[in-house]
């Protein structure tokens, strides 16, 4: 028997990035554990990570290229056959229309370093649109900028110091759970653990306190706690003197959040408010983690900024235990592949993502004829999904690379097979963790798979251009894309994850921060430059908040927040998952069911202007009123279609996405 | 808590190993549910679906009262005097004098009394093989010195594998005085425990929605030689839930 055991890394967009050691057994991936030389993941994998075994070789992955007959239906066909077609359909495009009229979409479904080289192919084809922003996070990545100056935070395993540990919209039990394995040793240790949620989670039944604001009021919240540790003195004034900017003017600003104005907008008890403002301002050290589910509505950045300034308020940065955290990307030190075309002399032009249903529909000058997604399933993931559907319809040509039949894919004229990240090296960044590490091969890809790297050179092939960037070593390839000074580091990954940020592991131990000022801003003139907003971290009600207009219409608030056995729509359809998946279904509080007539188990209509979707009911005293939730991630075809709910409105910095700003009504369906 | 057992099988156990005998801890205030070990079983035992040796169960799923979920990672508990065994007509079912209780699949012959028998629904029934399979603690694994495939996947190493527990019982070595000793200064301790944990919840008492009102923290949760289970929060929890809502039976 060949018996071999590969070091490799879950290149999913998830928190934990976990280092992995793979078992093949003749061929054959028979077993998969945690690489112990990542200090943050150590020797565990998640359940999806264990799943890989199951969906590398899982029946129902793409082996063959297929085309969409007239009646609809996908048939297969050769990769010749599938390329000409697309090469013909896109330089035809191209000739009409010019470049523009071709959207490529690459989503975060798979990370590595290799997706630059797209270029290789768009470059020199003239240019291409492309989405600017991101659905998930960006609104907290400016906020944090614009605060501290970059996005990065202490080593993960300084949580395990933590005495006070605040989770503000986040829910590592679930999401994130090698970050949690270290909450609860701190915890061991005696910390005490706070978590800001509407939701009742398996973080906040670990938690020593829990409050439940209504969605979209962290930014109240933050600062109503500011003015509590402002008036109780418990603010740290010598850094405030020595460490920040703008400190008179965010003290007016705070001023106007007194307890009972606070305890009004967020739904909270003036105690809870004060209690949790006091704990986390004596609390040494002290850690806030903020997720990305407070920054999923319209003033997200604002809120964010109002949140990332209350470790500095009370003196908590610099300290192993403390600090903010809520990105990391000193692992993000890559350059671009090598030999890539100039771009130069190309047309480029973008649109916020969270706009893609209405952008494939009216773009003009030229319109969208073509869109090529990889790593993406925007039809189940993209809000406003009826509007993405409808620009589909639109387009004459829609190529779908992937492992699975999503329901983009579904959608496409041409579907290609994806590698598995077991079948191609490439180099993985993180965000939570400083590791940048090392996706070794572990197999083939299996018959009729082509890697992404061998589609883009078949392409250029059939156009005629170069394809020098596709045709060196692949490990010389990723070498090429080390930072300055660490060229030999590839040799060293094969053995470990690596930090190669010289950071340290205790973010801004010096107190020297990134910003213009070299200080905390607690006002950015930036902020109001590039992005339009007050220059403080004002509060502003979110448009489809609780005391607007449309919460008339629809009183409900609905939360799509994410679990731990999938990666948005991935991992769904593997049966291994499946045995362990808690149903998907509407979590409603017993009022608001009852007074819909809703029981246990009933099938409920969720409804607004945009659309609707089903699900079963779930009675959870564990929600606040008014607050209903549906896990997203619809990966097969039972799941809840819930973003044919939520709105594609954008945060007030980073073009973010705002899902969690959605009001419906629900009734039996 | 039972006494000498009358099954020759298992008092030999007893005067065999003397060291008690193997068996999986779970530590509830980590476990979270994520079914990473009922997955991991599955790869490393090459279990059909439909086949699983260990299940994770939620307790009080539906938050009554504003309590916390809790999650239980169940397999066989390689128990002390084992129902399967004493329910299994066929003489498939084993209690071997390493503690393992464990399955000759040659000898079964699929009437299933065992999954009836056992309070954890621990052996699972092989349609396709007309058998049961079930838990043997990856004596392979065992056997070049690593753990249990669940254990070792554990993400939060809430489980945890114990290669001897309850042995000072198992040994028979210990007159009653001795055991009475020993109960009344593990009551002291979980006294103390509580004490401390309530003061642990101090600081936010009084406030609505704070700590667990069940005043119940997880706790430390191995089942008992019998399958009793032992555990304050397990009973307040099960005082809590009445009649409504499911709960595993107390087995005991």
């Amino acid at each position: 028997m060949n018996r071999r055991i590969v070091r490799t890394v879950c290149p999913r967009n998830c928190y934990c990035t976990c280092g992995m050691l793979v078992t093949v057994e003749d061929g054959r991936i028979v077993r998969i554990e945690g690489d112990p030389e990542n200090p943050a993941t150590a020797g565990e994998v998640c359940l999806k990570g264990l799943s890989y075994v199951e969906r590398v070789s899982h029946p129902d992955r793409l082996t063959s290229p297929l085309r969409r007959k007239k009646n609809g239906e996908l048939e297969s066909v050769s990769w010749d056959e599938a390329l000409d077609r697309i090469v013909a359909a896109l330089w035809a495009i191209r000739k009409e229309s010019g470049p523009l009229a071709v959207l490529h979409y690459e989503g975060s479904g798979s990370h590595g370093a290799l997706s630059g080289l797209a270029e290789a192919f768009w470059n020199p084809y003239g240019g291409v649109t492309r989405p600017h922003g991101d659905l998930c996070w960006p609104a907290g990545l400016e906020a944090t900028r614009l605060t501290y100056g970059a996005n990065w935070h202490n080593h993960p395993i300084l949580t395990r110091d933590s005495r006070f540990i605040l989770l503000w919209g986040h829910n590592p039990a679930e999401t994130n759970i090698h970050q949690w394995r270290l909450i609860l040793e701190a915890q061991e240790e005696g910390a005490t653990l706070a978590v800001v949620d509407p939701r009742s989670t398996d973080s906040t039944d670990a938690a020593d306190v829990h409050l439940q604001p209504r969605p979209g009021t962290d930014g109240a919240l933050a600062l109503g706690m500011a003015q509590v540790i402002v008036a109780e003195g418990l603010h740290d004034a010598d850094f405030l003197r020595d460490h920040a900017l703008g400190v008179e003017p965010y003290l007016e600003c705070i001023s106007a959040f007194p307890l009972e104005r606070t305890s009004s907008i967020t739904g909270l008890e003036a105690e809870e408010i004060r209690t949790l403002a006091r704990a986390y301002a004596r609390g040494n050290p002290a850690l806030l983690v903020a997720g990305f589910g407070l920054q999923r509505h319209r003033h997200a950045g604002q809120a964010m900024r109002a949140v990332a300034l209350l470790p500095a308020l009370t003196g908590k940065l610099g300290i192993p235990g403390g600090g903010w955290q809520y990105a990391n990307l000193s692992s993000h030190c890559l350059g671009p592949p090598p030999l890539l075309p100039s771009s130069e002399g190309t047309q480029t032009r973008s649109f916020p993502t969270s706009r893609l249903g209405r952008s494939l529909q009216h773009l003009r000058d030229p319109p969208l004829r073509a869109a090529w997604f990889e790593k993406a399933n925007p039809v189940s993931q993209h809000p406003r999904t009826k509007e993405v559907i409808r620009g589909f319809a639109g387009l004459e040509l829609v190529v779908v690379v992937d492992q699975f039949l999503t329901d983009t894919a579904r959608l496409a004229h041409y579907v290609l097979p994806a590698k598995s990240l077991f079948e191609e090296e490439d180099l993985v960044t993180a965000y939570w963790h400083p590791y940048l590490q090392l996706r070794q091969k572990v197999l083939d890809a299996p018959v009729g798979v082509n890697t992404e790297t061998q589609i883009w050179r078949e392409l250029c092939l059939r156009f005629g251009f170069t394809t020098e960037a596709f045709d060196m070593d692949p490990m010389e390839r990723l070498r090429a894309m080390l930072p300055e000074g660490h060229e030999d580091a590839l040799e060293g990954l094969r053995e470990r994850p690596m930090d190669l940020s010289n950071r340290g592991e205790v973010a801004w131990e010096d107190h020297e921060f990134e910003t213009p000022s070299g200080r905390v801003e607690f006002t950015s003139e930036a902020a109001t430059q590039l992005w339009g907003v007050d220059s403080v971290p004002s509060y502003e009600a979110p448009p489809e908040g609780y005391e607007s207009e449309l919460a008339n219409r629809y009183p409900l608030q609905l939360l799509t927040c994410k679990t731990r056995e999938r990666i948005h729509s991935q991992f769904g359809n593997l049966d291994g998952i499946r045995e362990v998946e808690r149903p998907r279904v509407l979590d409603i509080h017993p009022e608001d069911a009852t007074s819909r007539g809703l029981e246990e188990g009933d099938v409920a209509r969720i409804w607004n202007g945009r659309g609707s979707a089903e699900a079963p009911v779930h009675i959870n005293p564990g929600l606040r009123k008014g607050v209903i939730h549906v896990l997203e991630g619809r990966c097969v075809p039972d799941d809840p279609w819930v973003n044919l709910v939520t709105g594609d409105g954008i945060t007030d910095m980073g073009y973010g996405a705002t899902f969690y700003e959605c009001r419906v009504e629900v009734e039996p369906a | 808590m039972t006494g000498p057992s009358p099954d020759p099988m298992v008092a030999g156990d007893r005067q065999n190993t003397g060291r008690g005998r193997p068996g999986f801890k779970l530590d509830l205030a980590r476990c979270v549910g994520c079914g990473a070990c009922v997955l991991a079983c599955r790869i490393e035992n090459q279990l059909p679906m439909g086949v699983s040796w260990r299940r994770v169960l939620q307790v009080n799923q539906p938050r009554i009262g504003g309590g916390p979920t809790y999650h239980l990672s169940v397999a066989c508990h390689h128990c002390e005097n084992p129902p399967c065994v004493r329910a299994c007509p066929s003489g498939a079912l084993k209690k071997g004098p390493d503690g393992l209780v464990s399955l000759d699949s040659g000898r079964c012959i699929g009437c299933r009394y065992c999954e009836m028998a056992c309070p954890f629904g621990a052996p699972s029934f092989d349609v396709d093989a007309g058998v049961m399979t079930k838990c043997h603690l990856c004596h392979h694994r065992l056997a070049e010195g690593s753990s249990p495939a669940c254990v070792a996947a554990c993400p939060t190493e809430a489980l945890g594998y114990m290669p001897s527990h309850g042995g000072e019982r198992a040994a028979g070595s210990k007159d009653e005085e001795e055991r009475a000793e020993e109960r009344q200064a593990e009551e002291r301790q979980a006294e103390e425990r509580q004490a401390e944990e309530r003061k642990a919840f101090a600081p936010a008492a009084g406030i609505p929605g704070f700590g667990d009102p069940t005043g119940a923290r997880p706790g430390y949760w191995v089942a008992d030689p019998g399958g009793t289970i032992r555990s304050e929060w397990f009973l307040q929890l099960k005082a809590l839930l009445g009649t409504e809502g499911e709960g595993p039976h107390d087995p005991a």
